[in-house]
């Protein structure tokens, strides 16, 4: 059957019909966002996010797990106790972490497309990135403790949308990887060619319906595209479009390939540009990634 | 032109001068271009996808 009538504006619309139309939309649990309100709240105290953990069992063993890490934990000390765990880690950091737990829970991994593990390890290397980032811009770009975990946030949720063609949309999303695997083309653009949208539009709506941020949405939107995005967004979208791209060469991919994953002419340069940031720091960026991506498995496992 | 698998600060540094050195002639060479046939097989995949959708809707 050939399509030629059929203009992409037409398909677009009939992609975001179906998902405003859908019955059940994935939803972040309970939990999580009780955590993230709390944290917001500056009359919370650490007991009083504890209490709140309290209910889900699952989560209050893996904060341990993570407070216990490589990534955060104390040498030749192990801790037991989630108030201290929180206090220690601070409250941003626990943020981080219970977002990171409800969002790597919600899409399992089935026999699909795209290879969770590898996108998530993708996805958390980038919301490392713009923290990694944020210590090497100048004054004007540093952002407050809070906008720096929406900046982790909006880092790991970049490439929500993909997840979301690939649950609703599987056979045509299996057949817009394939072209990009086999053509070696960039992934928005051949969504943008086939769909008229892009996964960044559909994280964008899904970003919207958890009613998060507009840092985090405005990051998730524009990552790809950061010639269209606000004045007042701009550093977010930078952020994450350097980070991704370095995430996509310390992991080699984002779960659907690794030819797919490591072109270089996809450098943001507008974004490093725009973040005033110099030339030679880009070496030390890349190492302090390396590391802290190396010392992360504990994110990734959450996913299992 | 992958990146380094062991990041060592020497190569890395060579791989930062390959990144901003990639010209856009470069650039231009390695894209290449959807037929229409791609177009239609994947469309024809979406209205499998759509149907089921609204199959099960109306369940």
């Amino acid at each position: 059957m050939t399509h030629e009538r059929v203009e992409s504006g037409e398909i677009r619309k009939k992609i975001f019909k179906c998902l405003q139309e859908l019955d059940s939309l994935p939803s972040l649990p309970e939990v999580v966002n009780k955590v993230v309100r709390a944290v917001e709240d500056p009359d919370t105290s650490a007991d009083d996010i504890a209490r709140i953990m309290r209910d889900d069992p699952a989560m209050t063993a893996k904060v341990l797990k993570i407070a216990n890490s490589t990534f955060y934990g104390v040498p030749n000390r192990e801790i037991t106790s989630v108030p201290f765990a929180i206090s220690r880690m601070g409250f941003f950091e626990i943020k981080k972490i219970a977002f990171s737990m409800g969002v790597l829970m919600l899409f399992r991994q089935s026999a699909k497309v795209i290879d969770h593990k590898e996108f998530w390890r993708h996805c958390i290397a980038t919301a490392i990135g713009t923290t990694t980032l944020n210590r090497f811009v100048g004054g004007r770009f540093r952002v407050s403790d809070s906008d720096l975990s929406a900046y982790f946030v909006g880092g790991l949720l970049h490439k929500i949308g993909m997840l979301m063609l690939e649950a609703y949309f599987h056979e045509a999303y299996t057949g817009v990887i394939e072209i990009c695997r086999k053509k070696y083309m960039n992934l928005p653009g051949v969504e943008d060619q086939v769909f008229g949208i892009t996964h960044a539009e559909v994280g964008h709506f899904l970003c919207r319906k958890w009613n998060l941020p507009e840092t985090v949405t405005a990051g998730v939107l524009y990552y790809a595209s950061i010639n269209k995005a606000p004045t007042t967004h701009f550093p977010v979208v930078c952020h994450i479009a350097i980070a991704e791209f370095l995430a996509r060469q310390l992991i080699g991919g984002f779960g659907i390939g690794p030819l797919t994953g490591n072109r270089l002419d996809d450098f943001p340069s507008a974004a490093w540009r725009s973040l005033e940031l110099p030339r030679r720091d880009l070496v030390e960026i890349m190492r302090i990634m390396n590391e802290e991506c190396g010392r992360s498995e504990v994110f990734v496992a959450l996913a299992d | 032109m992958p990146m380094p698998e062991k990041i060592d600060p020497r190569e890395l540094a060579e791989f930062v001068e390959r990144v901003m050195a990639t010209s856009r002639e470069d650039r231009e060479q390695t894209r290449e271009f959807l037929t229409r046939g791609d177009i239609d097989a994947v469309l024809n995949r979406l209205e499998a996808d759509i149907e089921r959708i609204e199959r099960k809707k109306r369940k």
